[in-house]
């Protein structure tokens, strides 16, 4: 799958990713709407840790094993089998935050949406929106970063499994020897 | 001390648009803005600002702009708002002004004054996209004749050292410790990858550049800052800076609290102490001493390098370029008034020297007339600002020209001419860590590709339109130029015809 | 005991009286549930794989096995007549958090687009395992034979014999499964109605302040007008939680109207059979209720494995393979007994991440997965909500004296975390409201971080990933980083050309 990946080296702290995120998760894809009409509901699921010197943009890893998946009760948190993408469904979520307290990152996090039953929230995390959502181009985050700190790009492939070695047929057998 | 200074600019806040993000805080190193979380809205500081316009580039909602002080000057055409604030800082600080980047004044700009020919009916123009195009030019001295072997078709006289371009522009000389070596980085990768050159200036090559140093020119200056025979070695172009456009006559002055670890080590300097440069170099005083340097330089490289002078556009650059000819150097280099700086004293910069256009036309015709001119290249920067200044330049007699501001243009500058404080927001003409990680030499260097790449197509297409398929058959063919809106002895300089002349 | 405990016991013996503020209740529940297809008439005599049990192990199970086999038949077998749906999700469901239609674990499809057979309901129970003859006896009498059987059950209610006369009595429910939770739902509301009528306030008791009892008071307290959580310990959640912790939590609780009585139990339910609305507390008063929970503790539903002869400890003895000493049979879940990994003391770890954990491995390991992971020594996260309050805790909460165990602790105003550190490495903690990037200090205990070399002020801020060294960092946060970048994201043939040159 396509990773996004942060390179310290060149992050300088604007957080425009954090701003690109929330535009892209928000209703109305309006910065400025997102912002000041959709506070309570739109949400960026990137954070910028440090300041000047030294900070880092950090989102869902999409890990190979998520312990969030592994730790939901509701079967809302979900790995795509097919994109890889990790994502909540929030409709099952019953905001018990085990995926808050699972995710090494520090990933995951619930807001309560307004109206929500026992002013519970409900997760939210990086969902790799552009073409890792079927839409195309890179994930807004990546398309905001101004330094190139936030790079989008296929993951090193994993190594096959050694194959299995069967018994040749008769046919490669012989085919085999006419070679020799 | 009461200050009479006012600001020079004022932030443009669209109060229906900002929402607070605190991108513009974070992205201004000069402590511009600031989101009062008390007031509840983002306030400036507007005497901080220099109008380097990051924070404009970088607003994720397009909420600001940067607009002049809206204070006005008396109506004078004479004590102007900008000449009293200068009386007045200077009256508070006894202080010689600073400025950076190039001439700002109302200077006439002979290149928009120059028309390009066109083919029509009685020669055929070439379409670059169908027909082979050559914009390759080689730099160095030419042999008045070459022997060549009809058969083999190789030349068998020894021809003396170039350097290949594939494109007709090269990357001025910018130190490191004047830009950040990220801004250096991205040049080189640049030059590279459009096969050219990046100059590494009067401050040494940084050992990260190594590996560039066969795009290198590399300069010695007279603070013969980082100069050693690796140095020199490593490198595809030796040039020897006597003045520079933006100051000449004037040394360079890199203060001491810019001298970090790298620098020092690149400029082979003492960290902490202040690097330099002399006006003169203190061992020339004379053609013949400058033809001493020259081949020090060659024995050094084996005589396998070329070797640049670079002098500045002044009232006698023509005999100068001669005498510099004579003394044995493969390339002459003329940088003109409008050229960039770090940091020089704006009177300086403002108002010593001469234009390019001029200087050219004149050292071209002056080695034509003496007939050596075959015997050097010519290169020139000072303002370059696009793929027609080039074409201009060379049908003037320009061999390649050098560009600076333009490439640092392309890289984020915005011409704000703040460079000497340190603080530059694009991570170009600064050492600051958290400042010059924001330009990431692949980003750097894929916008400069882009930009060359563009004005090379423009130049073909020119090119084609003049019916001229090689840039060699352009060099001083004044007669693709035309002069508008200029007087006789301009034009006589200049050695072209008025617009509508046969 | 406290002011707080103080005013808690005497609410519950009725010596203040508030009247106001009685909750309307739903009158009726009329629910969708995800019911099971019935069992075919035949269940298939073989499978390749038996899963007993369906819910987090058994599903995690079943999905290991199809990514390794996607040929062998799979067959489940659960005595709840539902399609998985999260255990921890009862509760939710009665507080209107969740709803019927997202009960499910899985998707609908699911079983059948992973191609296994199901038999759910009470006569599909596994009564019996011959472990020699590989063969399951269901309660209807059918008998299956099997390749390789996961026993996957969970674990079931305990009460202990000091609570007099709880057993078949209408009114006193447990609160494991749906079924439990439906029928105490049921009761709550009919209870409330009643109670309404009647011109009075409802009052539920919760018996056992452990994280079954106190979710179980959380959600009905939505209902009832009153409810009281009753435990016989100075804390709730005492394995979980420290003191500290405990009087944190019993306080944000009471202020959302859930009322914990400590150090006190029932002794006895009053009367024998049917309905009971008296109970005699172990103080020696007695207390009027509505509805009663019995919630005192859970036991690893061994029986099955028991008597099949399987080595039992605390709970299923399993290698790290999580075979047990049976041949071809493997357990996974709140069954079995893990080894505690600070003090390598075995118990069972009854938590919903760790069946989900043991039932991908164990489906790995009996489906011969290449590389297949192992189950090593662990320890117990615990994650729990009621209403809005968020109480994280992990590995050693309560370190014993004298071990060089020290404890850091942090009182906001609703908030409080707490931090035990041996030689610098981060321990366990405690954090009520404090959950911000919380996984982060279980990524610090799981990798035995030093934290005296990271910044000082960590433990008492959110933690952050900038507080892991550069290398560390980046190698947290680049798992499977192309090789071909390096890392400022250069092409690294270019890195390597221009070393060749400067070579």
């Amino acid at each position: 799958m396509k990773r996004i990946y942060c390179l310290e080296d060149w992050c300088v702290n604007c957080r425009r990713c954090e701003v690109a995120c929330k535009t892209a998760h928000s209703v109305s894809h309006d910065t400025v709407k997102a912002y000041l009409l959709e506070g309570q509901t739109a949400f960026s699921r990137i954070h910028v840790e440090g300041g000047a010197e030294l900070s880092i943009s950090v989102n869902c890893r999409h890990c190979d094993n998520p312990r969030c998946v592994e730790g939901c009760i509701s079967g809302a948190m979900q790995k795509d089998p097919e994109t890889g993408v990790v994502f909540c469904d929030q409709s099952r979520c019953v905001g018990c935050g085990t995926c808050v307290a699972m995710c090494p990152y520090g990933c995951v996090e619930l807001h309560v949406l307004p109206g929500a039953p026992g002013k519970k929230g409900v997760a939210f995390k990086c969902d790799m929106c552009g073409d890792g959502k079927g839409s195309f181009g890179d994930p807004a985050c990546v398309a905001a970063c101004p330094s190139g700190a936030l790079i989008y790009v296929d993951e090193e492939p994993k190594p096959e499994p050694e194959p299995l070695e069967e018994e040749a047929t008769e046919e490669e057998t012989a085919e085999k020897e006419v070679l020799a | 001390m009461l200050d009479f200074t006012i600001p020079r600019y004022k932030v443009l806040r669209d109060p229906d648009l900002c929402i607070k993000c605190g991108v513009c805080e974070r992205s201004c190193a000069n402590e511009v803005h600031h989101v009062d979380m008390d007031l509840h809205r983002v306030v400036a500081q507007h005497e901080r600002c220099v109008n380097c316009q990051r924070c404009v580039t970088m607003c994720p909602t397009g909420a600001l702009a940067i607009t002049n002080w809206p204070q006005v000057g008396n109506g004078t055409n004479n004590w102007t708002l900008q000449v009293m604030q200068d009386v007045e800082k200077q009256a508070q600080t006894g202080g010689v002004i600073l400025s950076s980047m190039g001439n700002p004044k109302h200077y006439p700009i002979y290149w928009d004054h120059l028309l390009l020919n066109a083919s029509q009916v009685t020669n055929p123009s070439i379409d670059p996209l169908r027909e082979p195009m050559e914009t390759r030019v080689f730099l160095g001295a030419r042999p008045a004749r070459i022997k060549v072997d009809e058969r083999s078709h190789r030349v068998l006289s020894e021809l003396p050292p170039h350097i290949r371009l594939d494109v007709p522009v090269m990357f001025s000389a910018m130190s490191f410790g004047s830009i950040s070596l990220n801004a250096q980085k991205s040049l080189a990768i640049a030059a590279r990858e459009l096969g050219t050159y990046f100059n590494c200036g009067e401050g040494g090559l940084h050992s990260e550049l190594e590996g560039y140093g066969s795009n290198a020119v590399v300069q010695v200056a007279s603070g013969r800052f980082g100069v050693n025979t690796h140095y020199l070695q490593n490198s595809a172009m030796i040039e020897i800076k006597i003045g520079q456009g933006a100051k000449p006559g004037i040394g360079g002055h890199l203060p001491g609290e810019k001298i970090n670890a790298e620098v020092s080590r690149t400029r082979m300097i003492p960290q902490g102490t202040d690097a330099i440069s002399p006006a003169p170099h203190h061992d020339i005083y004379s053609i013949e001493d400058l033809r001493q340097l020259i081949f020090s330089l060659k024995e050094a490289t084996l005589y396998t390098k070329p070797v640049a002078v670079k002098v500045a556009a002044v009232h006698n650059v023509a005999a100068i370029a001669s005498g510099i000819a004579r003394a044995g150097a493969d390339v002459i280099v003329i940088d003109g008034f409008r050229g960039g700086t770090g940091a020089a004293p704006q009177r300086i910069r403002d108002s010593v020297g001469i234009p390019i256009e001029l200087a050219l036309a004149a050292t071209d015709q002056r080695l034509r007339d003496e007939g050596i001119r075959n015997k050097v290249s010519l290169v020139v920067g000072g303002s370059i600002r696009s793929s027609v200044d080039i074409v201009r330049a060379i049908a003037l007699g320009a061999d390649a020209c050098y560009i600076g501001s333009a490439a640092l243009i392309a890289l984020g500058c915005h011409q704000c001419q703040a460079c000497a404080q340190g603080k530059c927001n694009w991570g170009i003409a600064t050492q600051r860590a958290d400042l010059t990680k924001r330009l990431n030499p692949k980003i750097g260097a894929e916008r400069v590709v882009n930009l060359i790449e563009g004005w090379n197509h423009e130049i073909k297409e020119m090119m084609g339109g003049m019916g001229i398929n090689a840039i060699d058959s352009l060099r001083g063919n004044r007669l693709m130029l035309r002069g508008v809106d200029l007087n006789e002895k301009e034009l006589d300089i200049l050695g072209v015809k008025y617009a509508g002349e046969q | 005991m406290s002011q707080i405990q103080q005013n808690a016991l005497a609410q519950l013996l009725g010596l203040s009286a508030d009247e106001a503020g009685a909750k309307e209740p739903e009158t009726t529940l009329n629910l969708n549930l995800p019911l099971a297809p019935e069992p075919a008439e035949t269940l298939p005599q073989f499978a390749d794989y038996a899963i007993v049990g369906n819910s987090a192990a058994g599903i995690a199970a079943a999905e290991a096995i199809r990514k390794q086999d996607t040929e062998g038949t799979i067959l489940m077998l659960s005595k709840e007549p539902y399609l998985a749906y999260g255990k921890p999700l009862i509760s939710y469901l009665i507080e209107g958090k969740t709803d019927d239609a997202h009960l499910a674990y899985r998707d609908a499809s699911f079983y059948e687009r992973a191609n296994i057979t199901c038999a759910f309901g009470p006569e599909c129970e596994v009564v019996a395992l011959d472990a020699d003859q590989h063969v399951l006896a269901l309660a209807n009498g059918v008998r299956v034979q099997y390749g390789k059987c996961l026993l996957a059950v969970g674990s079931t209610p305990f009460v202990p014999r000091s609570i007099k006369n709880w057993r078949n009595r209408e009114n006193i429910h447990t609160f494991e499964c749906l079924d439990d939770a439906l029928a105490a739902w049921q009761d709550t509301v009919a209870a409330t109605e009643r109670a309404h009528a009647e011109g009075r306030k409802s009052r539920v008791i919760v018996v056992g302040g452990g994280l079954t009892g106190l979710k179980a008071a959380e959600a009905l307290s939505h209902i009832a007008d009153e409810a009281f959580v009753l435990t016989h310990g100075p804390r709730i959640m005492s394995k979980i939680l420290d003191a500290q912790g405990s009087e944190q939590l019993i306080e944000l609780l009471a202020e959302r109207g859930v009322t914990v009585v400590t150090n006190t139990s029932v002794d006895e339910f009053l009367g024998e059979e049917g309905p009971c609305h008296e109970a005699k507390l172990t103080e020696g008063s007695t207390i009027n209720f509505d509805v009663a929970i019995a919630a005192v503790g859970v036991r690893p539903a061994m029986g099955l494995a028991e008597q099949a002869g399987a080595e039992i400890g605390k709970g299923v003895v399993v290698d790290e393979t999580l075979a047990t000493t049976l041949a071809d049979v493997y357990a996974a879940g709140d069954m079995t007994q893990v080894v505690n990994a600070f003090d390598g003391s075995k118990r069972p770890l009854a938590l919903w991440t760790n069946a989900v954990r043991q039932g991908a491995i164990a489906g790995a390991q009996m489906a011969e997965t290449p590389n297949a992971p192992v189950y090593g020594p662990d320890y117990a996260e615990n994650i729990v909500d009621f209403f809005d309050i968020s109480v994280m805790t992990c590995g050693v909460v309560n370190p014993p004296e004298g071990e060089g165990f020290q404890t850091i602790a942090y009182q906001g105003k609703d908030s409080y975390a707490m931090f035990v550190t041996k030689d610098d490495v981060l321990m366990g903690y405690v954090l009520v409201n404090h959950p911000e990037r919380a996984g982060i200090y279980n990524a610090l205990i799981a990798h035995h971080v030093n934290i005296s070399e990271l910044d000082p002020d960590m433990l008492g801020r959110a933690p952050r990933n900038l507080d892991f060294d550069a290398e560390t960092r980046w190698n947290r946060l680049h798992e499977s980083y192309p090789t071909a970048l390096d890392r400022k994201g250069f092409a690294r043939e270019v890195a390597a050309l221009d070393a060749r040159e400067e070579a």
